[in-house]
């Protein structure tokens, strides 16, 4: 509870609320994660680190993360200025429509540009395909540090004789540091660590480790290999996002947020403001619209075969299952994993507000966050998908990974949500005689049911977009949609190509009716009166 | 006549907010702008730097039309309430900050930068990051910054108001006479009427027309 909070206010059950998180932290973080070391430490993973191709392999895949996340920089922070910080018809459009290529599943996106680009694959439309994606990280970090800082800073340097450019550059910049260096540590690593694009779009010069430990998990069966490679890249991303965090250590600067502003005063000016937003509403609508093409389109001109084809058995497509089935695999694992992840990191979030061991778990909840899909997943099958304990047929062992995904979100979402409620009114609520669970549901419980719903759904698009645990934990008969994606896209023929956009198409809506659904929810747990909103 | 020149200028972001101002600083001269909050003096100040174009009318410098002059090339400096500092670079850093830009060297940046740090008596303070210094102190630093671009005019947006009252009125005092001293034409917009007659050689003020119609500025006679 809040300071100066007695025990007797608390619920009992408050100071162990902890416990739930811990203990599924404990079955499906850490045994997992031990799994990976002890097999990491096997003789035989000495191959895969001592091989030539595994340090090539990683620097080709720094490379091109380092690239992915240079153009994703330089395109992003022009859009953070045009959408964060200017007062314009639609700019809240253009805004909410740059955060839907990182939204959206990788495998979507990914076969988006490759159907607006025509086809083919390899090294640049890999970085074009990771900068596009991590664009929303570099407005959204970026931006939200722009618009909180004092525009008149830059007067002040033009007046002192820089140009626009040199003031940008000597003023602005510098200023802009922490959240340009945080959002360069956080593309480099998602692009360093990518597997759905990098499978789709890529060839032999887009290798990451990511794909290795895949590769050698499914294809080699050589588990100490992946294993050892999963933690060679596990230090390779927390090196990088402690060097993020480092470099953007920075200097007290002038903070005094206004608001947007007006569009500036100059034609010029603001036409390239215009311009601007309107290049990064085509940039993103472009893609999804050649996905709808491509799933109405054939060779011989429009068709609504490849949706008709979604019920059908195979899909023309044998021992890749049907489409319609792996509709349905997902949707049931996005409910197991939004009912599994709003009660752990609901739990999580709740624990924040008592003992200490709680705020502890509530941080070791987001770590997950940290770790590759891949390394989650290999962990998972490692500890739970073969014998002694081996819960493959149970169908759970997805569902479960993609909770430990989601989790770190559901708190990140009820946690500042639960904080913002007056604690003051359990003392109210207790002083009119309720007991104090039901002087904690007086407090806590509007925002609560309205957040945990969000977390839900915010838990349901993950799950149903996640690809790479799914494709390590998926059984080989029951595929979700995003590895059905791959698979037929592993396929020749229009046929698989026309299923797979489709799909597409059906798994783009799911995830934004999802999306937009846990915007409006969002914005509906900020009108509950709080006492920040209060005071 | 060479200073400042404000030539029927008419300000506002598309509806006009202040209209018909003309009014004329001397070198040297501290003229102050009395107005309300909301009465337009940000706005009047921002079209003089250059930062909003004018509805109407001219702004000369030295008899030289500067209505369209980028905001660098105007040589007029500003301070503004808050000090702006750039956090990124130390005291000697943030003075020496227009020397740079105007192309001295690092080394001749910093001498002219320790000049005027004396000149604001914080000698000791160079390579003080700019978050340790005190409200007093980190706008004297603004004022040395903005003197070191060695501008013709300079604009003080009530540069004194988030400090405490002796403080703001010995600054107020210290800072008009420094300006004088440099030959700058400073126009110095406040709502503090005493602050105003502190440190003006003579005092203007934006008077709100009927509601609906923009203000005009007129001088406030002497008595």
């Amino acid at each position: 509870m809040g300071d100066g909070d007695g025990p007797l206010n608390e619920p009992r059950w408050l100071s162990w609320a902890w416990t739930i998180p811990a203990a599924f932290l404990l079955a499906f973080l850490a045994v997992p994660a031990a799994m990976v070391v002890r097999h990491a430490l096997d003789p035989a993973a000495l191959d895969s680190l001592g091989s030539l191709t595994t340090w090539r392999i990683a620097g080709l895949a720094a490379a091109q993360a380092a690239i992915s996340t240079v153009l994703a920089l330089a395109v992003g922070i022009p859009l953070a200025n045009v959408v964060s910080r200017y007062r314009y018809r639609g700019r809240a459009l253009a805004q909410a429509l740059l955060t839907v290529p990182f939204v959206l599943p990788t495998v979507v996106v990914a076969l988006a540009l490759k159907q607006l680009l025509g086809g083919g694959s390899g090294f640049v439309l890999v970085v074009l395909a990771h900068a596009f994606v991590n664009l929303a990280v570099v407005v959204r970090i970026v931006g939200s540090q722009w618009v909180q800082l004092d525009g008149r800073a830059e007067v002040v340097a033009r007046t002192l004789g820089a140009s626009s450019w040199t003031a940008f550059r000597t003023v602005t910049v510098p200023m802009l540091r922490p959240a340009i260096a945080s959002s360069a540590a956080v593309v480099f690593t998602f692009c360093f660590t990518s597997l759905g694009i990098v499978l789709l779009l890529g060839d032999a010069s887009t290798r990451t480790l990511e794909g290795q430990v895949l590769r050698r998990t499914s294809v080699l069966l050589d588990f100490p290999g992946a294993a050892a490679l999963a933690i060679v890249q596990l230090v390779i991303v927390a090196v990088v996002l402690v060097l993020g965090a480092r470099a953007g250590r920075a200097a007290q600067q002038p903070m005094h947020a206004r608001g947007l502003r007006p569009l500036p005063s100059r034609m010029l000016a603001r036409a390239t403001v215009r311009a601007t937003a309107l290049v990064a509403v085509l940039l993103v609508l472009a893609p999804l619209a050649a996905l709808v093409v491509a799933s109405v389109r054939s060779s011989n001109g429009w068709t609504a075969s490849w949706w008709t084809m979604l019920g059908s058995i195979d899909a023309g497509t044998t021992r890749v299952g049907s489409p319609l089935e792996a509709l349905r695999t997902s949707a049931s694992f996005a409910l197991i994993t939004a009912v599994i992840a709003s009660i752990i990191g609901g739990c999580a979030a709740i624990a924040v507000l008592g003992h200490r061991i709680g705020r502890v778990t509530a941080v070791l909840a987001i770590a997950p966050l940290g770790i590759s899909a891949a390394t989650i997943g290999l962990g998972t099958l490692l500890a739970y998908g073969r014998p002694p304990v081996d819960l493959r047929g149970s169908g759970l062992l997805v569902p479960m990974a993609h909770a430990l995904v989601a989790v770190p979100l559901v708190v990140a979402v009820a946690a500042p949500a639960l904080r913002s409620a007056d604690p003051r009114l359990t003392q109210v609520a207790a002083t009119l005689g309720a007991r104090p669970t039901r002087a904690f549901a007086t407090a806590y419980g509007p925002i609560l049911a309205v957040v945990m719903v969000a977390a839900a759904g915010l838990a349901a698009a993950v799950s149903l977009g996640e690809f790479g645990a799914a494709s390590f934990l998926a059984r080989e008969g029951s595929p979700t949609v995003p590895v059905q994606i791959v698979r037929l896209l592993g396929r020749p023929g229009e046929q698989s190509l026309g299923s797979a956009s489709a799909l597409a198409v059906v798994l783009t809506i799911a995830t934004l009716v999802l999306v937009l659904a846990v915007d409006a929810l969002g914005r509906r747990a900020q009108g509950i009166p709080s006492w920040r909103s209060a005071s | 006549m060479s200073g400042l020149r404000l030539d029927g200028l008419a300000v506002g972001y598309r509806q006009p907010i202040v209209t018909g101002i003309d009014l004329e600083v001397c070198p040297g001269e501290v003229v102050a702008i009395l107005g309300a909050s909301g009465s337009g003096k940000s706005t009047l100040l921002s079209t003089i730097a250059g930062t909003l174009t004018p509805l109407a009318g001219r702004v000369l410098l030295d008899e030289q039309d500067v209505t369209h002059r980028p905001v660098n090339r105007r040589q007029i400096g500003i301070v503004f309430q808050e000090p702006l500092l750039f956090g990124h670079l130390d005291v000697l850093g943030n003075i020496g900050y227009g020397p740079r830009r105007q192309g001295a060297t690092r080394a001749a940046a910093a001498q002219r930068a320790r000049s005027l740090l004396d000149w604001v008596g914080l000698t000791e303070l160079a390579h003080q990051p700019v978050s340790q210094l005190s409200g007093g102190q980190a706008q004297r630093v603004a004022l040395a910054r903005a003197v070191a671009a060695e501008p013709k005019a300079m604009l003080l947006d009530e540069p004194f108001s988030a400090l405490d009252t002796d403080l703001r009125t010995r600054l107020a005092s210290d800072v008009s006479t420094r300006l004088r001293e440099q030959g700058i034409c400073t126009i110095h917009v406040t709502h503090d009427l005493q602050e105003a007659k502190a440190i003006a050689d003579r005092i203007w003020i934006l008077q709100p027309g009927v509601p609906g119609e923009p203000a005009s500025l007129v001088e406030k006679p002497q008595n």
